[in-house]
């Protein structure tokens, strides 16, 4: 060829590579981008679930991960894993893991799709505020009565005493005014403003040997207007609003100066669906039933009377602010929130729940799955508060971006696997050797040997997208190269070319057979992806052997000639080391 | 035709062919970059949006976020050989 012929050949090659450069570039890109869906697919299905249980604590696990696998499906990945991170049984976040199938394949023989997984924690934090126009909402259960009466003042117990007080704006409570409410709250308003003198006078007297709760009790009934007033609660015990300087209490009855009694609706109270022990606790340490039962209820606490003790000391340190010393007692004020919300019940209006997506630490939440209770004390997500800071947000940030970097990374390194595999394809094509094209050849072909002999044990490769189309492509081609290839040996006067080109033609023959076992999928243009079975991979095996064995044995001259050379080339080196040593 | 016109004849083709190719590579860079920042934006912006938070202005300059009833759509414009042509690199993210 003539020098002029070599230059045109040189730069058709030169623009050859660079644009097949541009289509790997552009492969990378794609490959690379896998891994960002991934995690964008778990980010949302995470939140999704989040989502809904930030409005639903009680939102069962299977509806929550059905939540997660539609938001990861809508997004093109598979929901692997889901996990409901729980304290007792205050939800804290959802971990998902999912998987998005990513084109990371050799197009000739090897695993033509893999699965890239991704994690992501969403985390739920709730706030509650309660009402600022009223005093504490008590969740009564549709109850009504006496007993439920009793129920609403209890919840009141900590309320500073004001004299003439039975409204949030006044800030508390005088005695009567904490039965007059009570009595509301419970579904029976009493008429007017009454004080104790106008209960004494309402109420039907009874003897104290007859006291129910619900019930009662006077101070001064021997003028006829007594001036104090109590509601019996059972046990002995009275809830009453004292004095000034002090605040609604448990008291009580005996040694008390109640000198009267009455009743003010007919009729005994229906039984008290009420924890013996709870009531106990709550009537000891001055503090609220229903905020201690729902602590207890939800796990958040497993003895009464520690519970208790907590949450009086921290309703001394937040006095008239129950919210802040559930909190306090806690230490958690997502768990307050849900403590305030399960023991007010319709009438919290202000609770709220708060969805961010949290760092996957090594130390994340262990998969408790649906039913199983974790110990209490494991790390939640950190409260609405500390989620809000911005160094928080750095943090989260760069967590997440280490976790989608390691994920980037193995993509990365998919994609740099198939550049060298396309890199043995142009130097089997470009280099000017002929025997290092042959050696290009024969290391291709044990690269593919080895992707369909590991396809064959995995049951087949499916082919999509790239992959795909280029063995759409290169099927048609491979038909094509197998009558060439077979012509060529059949006009071929030497042995060796009649072999070598033989070999090509069945290596083709038998490759381009193996893809085609996809079936029609393979040529139904619409079809997103293919199946070769292992069948197909083990006639993609046997074409790549026949090559690698054509090519050693084309090569057979050179490769002993340069394995001879290396074993001159070790004796010299033996044998100079000999001398070196020897010092004779 | 002398030897030397013929090879004037392959340069020049061949300098216009690598010129229009490496238009084409940048046009690819460049729309491959305009890809990946819609991406980006699109994976940040969903997940704010599914947590009930605005979107902050930095993510939408030069870069359209629209909000649909269960999905998120970005449009990045894109300018192609330094303005002649122009297109746009889209990313959508499904929504909970």
């Amino acid at each position: 060829m003539s020098e002029r012929g070599q230059i045109s050949v040189a730069a058709v090659g030169a623009i050859g590579v660079v644009l097949l450069g541009a289509v790997l570039l552009g492969y990378l890109s794609m490959v690379a981008a896998g891994g960002g869906h991934a995690q964008r697919a778990a980010d949302l299905a995470a939140v999704s679930a989040a989502t809904r249980l930030a409005a639903d604590p009680g939102a069962t696990p299977a509806a929550l991960r059905e939540l997660a696998a539609d938001a990861a499906h809508r997004n093109g990945a598979r929901l692997l894993s889901f996990t409901l991170v729980r304290t007792g049984s205050v939800p804290r976040a959802v971990e998902v893991a999912v998987a998005l199938p990513v084109d990371g394949g050799v197009p000739v023989a090897g695993r033509q799709s893999r699965h890239v997984e991704a994690r992501a924690r969403a985390g739920v934090a709730y706030s509650a505020t309660l009402p600022a126009g009223s005093f504490r909402p008590v969740d009564l259960h549709g109850g009504r009565g006496p007993l439920a009466a009793v129920a609403a003042a209890e919840a009141q117990v900590g309320w500073p005493y004001v004299w003439g007080g039975e409204s949030r704006a006044e800030g508390g409570f005088d005695c009567s005014g904490l039965v007059d409410y009570a009595y509301a709250a419970a579904g029976d308003p009493l008429p007017g403003r009454p004080t104790a003198a106008d209960l004494w006078h309402d109420a039907r007297p009874i003897s104290a040997g007859e006291l129910l709760p619900g019930d009662l009790a006077f101070v001064g009934t021997a003028s006829g207007a007594p001036h104090h007033v109590g509601m019996y609660v059972g046990g002995g015990l009275m809830v009453v609003a004292p004095h000034t300087g002090a605040e609604v209490r448990f008291e009580p009855l005996a040694g008390g100066g109640w000198d009267g009694f009455g009743r003010l609706f007919a009729g005994a109270p229906a039984a008290a669906e009420t924890d013996a022990a709870v009531e106990a606790a709550a009537r000891a340490h001055q503090v609220p039933p229903h905020a201690l039962a729902a602590e207890l209820r939800l796990g958040l606490a497993t003895d009464a009377d520690t519970a208790a003790v907590g949450l009086r000391a921290a309703m001394r340190r937040h006095p008239g602010d129950l919210a802040a010393a559930l909190g306090d007692a806690l230490g958690d004020p997502s768990a307050a929130a849900l403590v305030l919300r399960a023991a007010s019940g319709a009438g919290l209006h202000g609770f709220s729940g708060v969805v961010r997506l949290l760092p996957l630490a090594a130390a994340a939440a262990r998969a408790i799955g649906a039913t199983a209770t974790p110990p209490a004390g494991e790390d939640g997500p950190e409260s609405t508060g500390v989620l809000e800071t911005g160094a928080k947000a750095v943090e989260r940030g760069a967590e997440q971006g280490d976790h989608l970097g390691s994920r980037l990374s193995l993509q990365a390194a998919a994609g740099f696997k198939n550049l060298a595999r396309f890199g043995l394809t142009a130097a089997a094509t470009f280099v000017p050797n002929p025997h290092l094209r042959d050696l290009s050849t024969l290391a291709g072909a044990a690269w593919d040997g080895v992707e369909s002999g590991l396809a064959m044990t995995r049951g087949g490769v499916e082919l999509a997208g790239p992959s795909l189309w280029a063995a759409r492509l290169t099927t048609p081609l491979g038909i094509g190269f197998s009558a060439l290839f077979a012509y060529q040996a059949w006009t071929a006067r030497r042995r060796d070319d009649r072999i070598w080109y033989g070999a090509q033609a069945a290596s083709s023959a038998l490759t381009t057979a193996g893809a085609m076992t996809a079936g029609t999928d393979l040529v139904m243009l619409g079809a997103g992806s293919a199946e070769v079975p292992p069948v197909g991979a083990a006639l993609m095996l046997a074409g790549v052997t026949i090559l690698a064995a054509a090519c050693v044995y084309r090569e057979r001259h050179w490769l002993a000639g340069g394995a001879g050379r290396a074993a001159g080339a070790v004796a010299d080196a033996g044998r100079s080391l000999a001398d070196a040593l020897n010092p004779f | 035709m002398s030897e030397r016109g013929q090879a004037t004849i392959e340069l020049v083709a061949f300098a216009a062919l690598a010129a229009a190719l490496a238009v084409g590579i940048q046009a690819v860079l460049v729309a491959w970059a305009a890809q990946g920042r819609a991406q980006g934006i699109a994976d940040q912006a969903a997940v704010l949006v599914a947590e009930g938070r605005p979107v902050p202005a930095q993510l939408r300059h030069d870069a359209a976020i629209r909000v649909r009833a269960h999905a998120l759509v970005v449009t990045v414009p894109v300018r192609l050989a330094g303005g002649l042509a122009r297109t746009t690199a889209v990313a959508r993210a499904a929504l909970p």
